[in-house]
This record gives structure tokens, C-alpha cells and sequence, in this order.
């Protein structure tokens, strides 16, 4: 088990691979529903 | 931390835990909060109170910094309004969640009371749409609808949470092996219900809009920036928790958390609840490697639990009407809509909500609300004589029934859109609605002035009509009084009541009808409206309105004709059918036991189907006169073309 020190840098460099990530993945599905969505076009909410 | 304030606030967590899917049916009657919001409250004062004996924030300095800082930038660029106070809401609860939660065994009951409660929404959801209870969130012409969720998108990443929390109940090896392998039966539960919102967000973002990030201003980007950046480091303490740990428990929290960041980012318009702060908290908590002070769950928190199922189970069918943020409250929705100017939007969303609550009177109250704002002013106050209108029985009503105050200025906005308007079927529908509005007299008066002259045709009784007139108003009693109008001004009411319409086909009634009961069917071109039953001669007494069949095909000039029904007769209870010619479908069931008589029809919502142009058939069965005289009785209410 590694100690707080290290802990804590681990969880820092893991933010910035978290934080690319959860934006890829925003952005990707996005455009993955924009794109499916035309070819259904139902009105929601 | 006292051990008693430690059981309390395990207490609080689970039942957090447990009740947040549920969110919005933990409405306390009469009280204008919901319980889980009152679960916050209470666990941000046991957390306020703990810091404060300990001296001691329990939230980490790299977690405290965005979420402060969150604050800050939100209060800068909203103030202090619920776009700001919402977020910095679950910020707060966020961190009391993280002071509060301190053994590992109370964060591993909350992951496992979500899992299962998710599982349960997700079980249950199908059996309350098959009994035509009000979803939460709906689809305006989609399909799609479900339980607990402020919207489809917010249900989609429901469930993938359920279905993480599940999953770390099933990695978690401190579990018992049964208990495991009830998460894993979450789930997959969970994720298999994931379809329908899945569904939803397809089609909910109907062209490709640029991140809001982009499109906001500095101050509101910065702080989504930083909220970012706190999600992310969330996740990451999971991510290291895991790999320190050897166990992928806190991964499967990770990815609940990494799909309710990627849910906002795609739909933005979702408001953040203080519980998804304290779901966050569960997350933090869930990343500790170890456990310090000892935090008992108390024993009571079970059945504490299950007696809030029941104000769940209360809450999934009434809604509160002072809780206007509640999705199903389709009266705020729609009046938001329409000071929007969105009427179009406002009437697909009543077509959506009629299916759940199809004998709603409030709804009834917004059609013609709608109506009136589109300029329709017959049909609204159709729908208005709906609303008020006595049922024979009353139905389950997912907003309470409408007080004087709410409709009678309606009424009058109506009366006065009517007046200046001052077209015959506006006027008539009108009439109905104040005769609905327990003001027949007024409505009897007001036809009598504004109804244009119109000969009537030679030799006619005015009597049978005169009576119809009075009972379509629910005032038999009125009959004698109409009956002295001059026959022009009673042929111009009753040819706006579409009494007088150019097709008629004369029918002949149940000959066995006691000579107690009149019969009217009226009915149009293309479907039958209604049937009524009445006390024939009664001064007193509710005309009996019931439903239109689904089944008349549009267009088909048609009659109707009672047949008896002998299969059906038992001992005192005869029964006759209304069958429709040509076509043959049973349009009505007459049931007579003794003196009394019900007329139910194939079902099928009165007003909001009355068609353009009626015809009206009378009958008055008299024992003495028979069949035959039901006939000549029915052609002397001058069936011919009036209008």
C-alpha cells in the first residue's frame, strides 16, 4: 500500500486522465445522439 | 462524536441512500418539503455540529478547495437564485455527507440500500404504468416514461448508478456472499432497465448544440471548470482506492459518478438536487482505505424505512399541488408553456399527461386554459363544463379537484371571450359551463337572449325538447320554463345544441325501459358523444354523461339501435346494448335493476371529443305507448334538418 504522500500524487495525475476522459466522453456522446437523433427526430420534453 | 449522533446520522445516510430515487414522492402531506430534502437538512446540522465539537473538517483540503470555490463563482454570477443555490446546496450536503459518513460499514450499507432501492424503481416502474400512474417523466410524443426521475436523462443516469452501486456490492468481498449476490441481481436489473431512457436521450437532443461551456459567461464556465475538475478528483481517489485496495469496488462507484458528469455535460438544462451532493459523499467515502471511528447503523433505520415506503408509495399517487417543481404538476408545466407562448407545446403535453390522468378535473381546467389562449373558445368552455361538471362517480385525481377560486376566474375570463366573440356554439358551450358551474338559470337565461330565431318545423311537440334542453343542463326542472320560450327561440337554442343536425335515423328503444327513465343518446356524423339516463318527470336528479366509444368509424352518417341483451339478463338485472348501424359495434350497455338504471358506453373522454355536429335522439319509453310510440315519440322531436 503506498503512503499518503504518494497517495495523493497518484490521485492528482490521475484527476487530469479522469478529467480528459469524462470530456471525451461528453463531447463524443453529444455528437453520437446529435447524430442519431436526426435520423429518429422524436420532440421530448 | 456521541454515539447516539453517530447512529442518527448513519440513520440519516442510509435512509438518504435508500429514498433518493424516490426523491420526488417523499413529499410530507401538508408540509411543503420533501423528506429527503428534510435528510439533508438534518445531516448538514449533525455534521455542522460534529466539525464544531471536533474542531475538524473531515473533507479534504483538495476536495474542499473546488467545492468552495464552486460557491464563490456561482454566487458571483447568479447572486443568490435557485440556479446558484441549488448546486451550492448539494455542495454543502456534499461535504456534511463526507464529515458524517466515518465507518466503512455505514458507506457500505448506504452503496447497497441505493443499489437495491434503484433495482426496486427500475421492478416497479413497469407495474405502475400498466395501472396508468402518473410518471415523473414522460416523453411529450415518444413512448417513454418513468417513475422517480425529473426526466428521462436524469433516469438514464439513475440507473447506471443503481447499476454501479449494485455492481460494488458484489465486488465488495466485507459483504456477506448472499448479499453479493443479491447486488449483482441489482445490477443487472439496473442496467437493463437503462434501455427506455437510453431511448430518451437519443432523441432528446434533436441537433447538435455546441458545449454550454462555450455559450456561457466566464464566471459560469470557470466554475463548471472547477466542478470538473472536483468530479475528476473524485474519481480518481476511487480509481487509487481501487488499486490500492486490489479491488474494484470503488471502480464501479467511479464509473456511477463518471456517467452523472457525463449525463449534466449532455443534458445541461438538468437542475442539481442537494442529494446528488450527498451521493457524491457516498463516492468520497467509498475511497477512504480505512475506517476510523466506529458508526453503528442503528437497528430502527429498517423499519423506519419501511414506514417511509408507504409515504412513497402515498406520494406516487398524489401530487402535491404547492410543489410546483414536481414534473407530474402538468398545471404548472402547462402554464409555464403557455406564458411562453408555446401552445402548441402546451397541448401535447395535456394529449401526453391525459393518459394518466384522463379524470382529472384540473386537467380539464388546463385544456381550457390552452383553448381559451388559442383562441378556441367553444372547446374551452367545453373542457370548463367538463371540469365542473357532477361525475356519477368520482375518480382517482393525481392533482386535487379545482376550489371555486381556481375556476371561477377562468369562467369569467371565458364568459367575457365569449361575449365579445358572441359566436352561437361559443355561447352554448358557454351555457354548458355555467349550468356545470351550478348555475343553470343564468345559463337557461343567457341561451333564451343570445340564441338566434329559427323557424321550427311544422307541427312539432316543443315539449320533448324543451325537456332535453333542461336535462343536457342538469335542471329538469327547467323544462316547463323553456317549454314557454316562442318556438323560434327554442329551435335557435336547440339547433346550437345540435339538437336539430341533418342526419337522423330513428331508433327504437328497450321496450321494457321503465316508464321511469327517459333515455337521451345523442350522437354525431361520426361518433356517439353521449349517452344520458334520467328520471323521466324528475325535477331533480343527475343527467348521467358517460363516455364515447373508441370504436365509431369518422365520417359514417350512423343511427343506433337498442338491442336486448339475453345472455346477459339475470333475475331482476336486464341489460340492452346500443349497437351502432351500419357497423354493428356495441356503442352502450343499458343495465336496469329495479328503478335503477346505468348507462356505461365503451369509455373514451366526453368532452374532449364532442364532436362538430351532433344529432340527438330522445327517447321516452312509456310502458303503455311501447316500442312504436318510442319511435313516433322520436320523430316528433323533429329530427329534420334545423340548422
Amino acid at each position: 500500500m503506498r503512503n499518503a504522500v504518494e497517495r495523493m500524487r497518484a490521485e492528482r495525475r490521475w484527476t487530469g486522465a479522469v478529467l480528459i476522459a469524462l470530456a471525451l466522453a461528453a463531447l463524443l456522446l453529444r455528437a453520437a445522439l446529435a447524430a442519431l437523433s436526426g435520423s429518429i427526430s422524436v420532440p421530448l420534453r | 462524536m456521541s454515539a447516539n449522533r453517530a447512529s442518527l446520522t448513519a440513520a440519516c445516510c442510509i435512509a438518504l441512500s435508500a429514498l433518493w430515487p424516490w426523491h420526488l414522492y417523499t413529499a410530507l402531506p401538508g408540509a411543503g418539503v420533501r423528506l429527503t430534502d428534510l435528510l439533508c437538512a438534518a445531516l448538514v446540522a449533525a455534521a455542522v455540529v460534529d466539525a464544531v465539537r471536533a474542531r475538524s473538517l473531515r473533507l479534504p483540503f483538495e476536495l474542499a478547495w473546488p467545492a468552495a470555490l464552486v460557491a464563490v463563482l456561482l454566487i458571483i454570477a447568479h447572486g443568490t437564485n435557485a440556479q446558484a443555490s441549488r448546486p451550492i446546496a448539494a455542495l454543502i450536503v456534499f461535504a456534511a455527507g463526507v464529515q458524517a459518513m466515518r465507518d466503512p460499514r455505514v458507506v457500505r450499507t448506504a452503496i447497497a440500500a441505493a443499489a437495491f432501492s434503484v433495482a426496486l424503481s427500475a421492478l416497479v416502474s413497469p407495474m405502475l404504468e400498466s395501472v396508468r400512474i402518473m410518471p415523473t417523466a414522460y416523453a411529450l410524443s415518444a413512448p417513454a416514461v418513468m417513475y422517480g426521475p425529473r426526466s428521462l436523462s436524469e433516469g438514464f443516469w439513475m440507473y447506471l448508478a443503481g447499476a454501479a452501486c449494485g455492481l460494488a456490492v458484489a465486488l465488495d468481498a466485507a459483504h456477506p456472499p448472499r448479499l453479493r449476490q443479491y447486488g449483482a441481481a441489482a445490477s443487472v436489473i439496473a442496467i437493463t432497465a437503462v434501455g427506455r431512457p437510453a431511448y430518451a436521450l437519443i432523441v432528446a437532443a434533436p441537433v447538435w448544440e455546441p458545449p454550454a461551456l462555450l455559450s456561457q459567461g466566464a464566471v459560469q464556465a470557470a466554475a463548471t471548470v472547477v466542478g470538473a475538475w472536483l468530479i475528476a478528483r473524485v474519481g480518481a481517489r476511487l480509481i487509487v482506492a481501487s488499486q490500492d485496495r486490489r479491488a474494484w469496488g470503488p471502480l464501479a462507484i467511479a464509473a456511477g459518478v463518471g456517467a452523472w458528469a457525463v449525463s449534466r455535460a449532455v443534458d445541461t438544462g438538468l437542475e442539481v438536487a442537494p442529494h446528488e451532493g450527498f451521493l457524491l459523499a457516498v463516492a468520497v467515502a467509498a475511497a477512504r482505505v480505512s475506517g476510523e471511528r466506529r458508526q453503528h447503523v442503528p437497528r430502527w433505520v429498517w423499519p423506519a424505512l419501511a414506514a417511509s415506503g408507504l409515504l412513497v408509495a402515498w406520494g406516487a399517487v398524489h401530487v402535491d399541488p404547492h410543489q410546483t417543481d414536481d414534473p407530474r404538476h402538468y398545471e404548472a408545466r402547462v402554464a409555464a408553456d403557455l406564458r411562453a407562448g408555446d401552445v402548441e407545446q402546451a397541448r401535447a403535453r395535456l394529449v401526453r399527461v391525459q393518459e394518466f390522468a384522463a379524470f382529472d378535473r384540473r386537467l380539464r381546467l388546463c385544456w381550457a386554459r390552452t383553448e381559451l389562449a388559442a383562441g378556441r373558445l367553444r372547446e374551452a368552455a367545453l373542457h370548463l363544463a367538463a371540469a365542473l361538471a357532477p361525475l356519477d362517480e368520482e375518480r382517482r385525481q393525481t392533482l386535487p379537484v379545482p376550489t371555486p377560486e381556481v375556476w371561477r376566474p377562468l369562467l369569467a375570463d371565458v364568459r367575457d371571450a365569449v361575449s365579445a366573440d358572441g359566436d352561437p356554439a361559443a355561447v352554448m358551450a358557454y351555457a354548458y359551463a355555467l349550468a356545470a358551474a351550478g348555475e343553470a338559470e343564468g345559463a337557461v337565461d343567457l341561451l333564451g337572449e343570445r340564441m338566434a330565431a329559427l323557424p321550427p318545423p311544422d307541427g312539432v311537440d316543443p315539449t320533448p325538447v324543451a325537456a332535453l334542453l333542461a336535462a343536457l343542463f342538469d335542471e329538469p326542472g327547467l323544462a316547463d320554463a323553456i317549454a314557454q320560450w316562442p318556438k323560434e327561440r327554442l329551435w335557435g337554442a336547440a339547433a346550437a345544441m345540435g339538437v336539430c343536425a341533418s342526419q337522423v335515423a330513428v331508433s327504437s328503444g328497450p321496450a321494457s325501459v321503465p316508464s321511469a327513465v327517459a333515455l337521451a343518446v345523442v350522437y354525431g356524423y361520426d361518433e356517439v358523444a353521449w349517452v344520458a339516463a334520467l328520471p323521466a318527470g324528475a325535477t331533480s336528479g343527475r343527467l348521467r354523461l358517460t363516455g364515447a366509444p373508441e370504436t365509431a368509424s369518422p365520417g359514417v352518417p350512423r343511427s343506433v339501435v337498442w338491442l336486448a341483451a339475453p345472455d346477459e339478463d339475470r333475475g331482476a338485472d336486464q341489460r340492452f346494448l346500443l349497437v351502432a348501424q351500419p357497423g354493428g359495434e356495441r356503442l352502450a350497455t343499458l343495465r336496469m335493476h329495479g328503478d335503477r338504471v346505468a348507462v356505461t358506453t365503451s369509455g373514451g373522454d366526453v368532452a374532449a371529443r364532442l364532436p362538430v355536429g351532433w344529432c340527438m335522439l330522445l327517447l321516452s319509453p312509456d310502458a303503455e305507448r311501447g316500442a312504436a310510440g318510442l319511435d313516433a315519440d322520436a320523430r316528433s322531436v323533429g329530427l329534420e334538418d334545423g340548422t
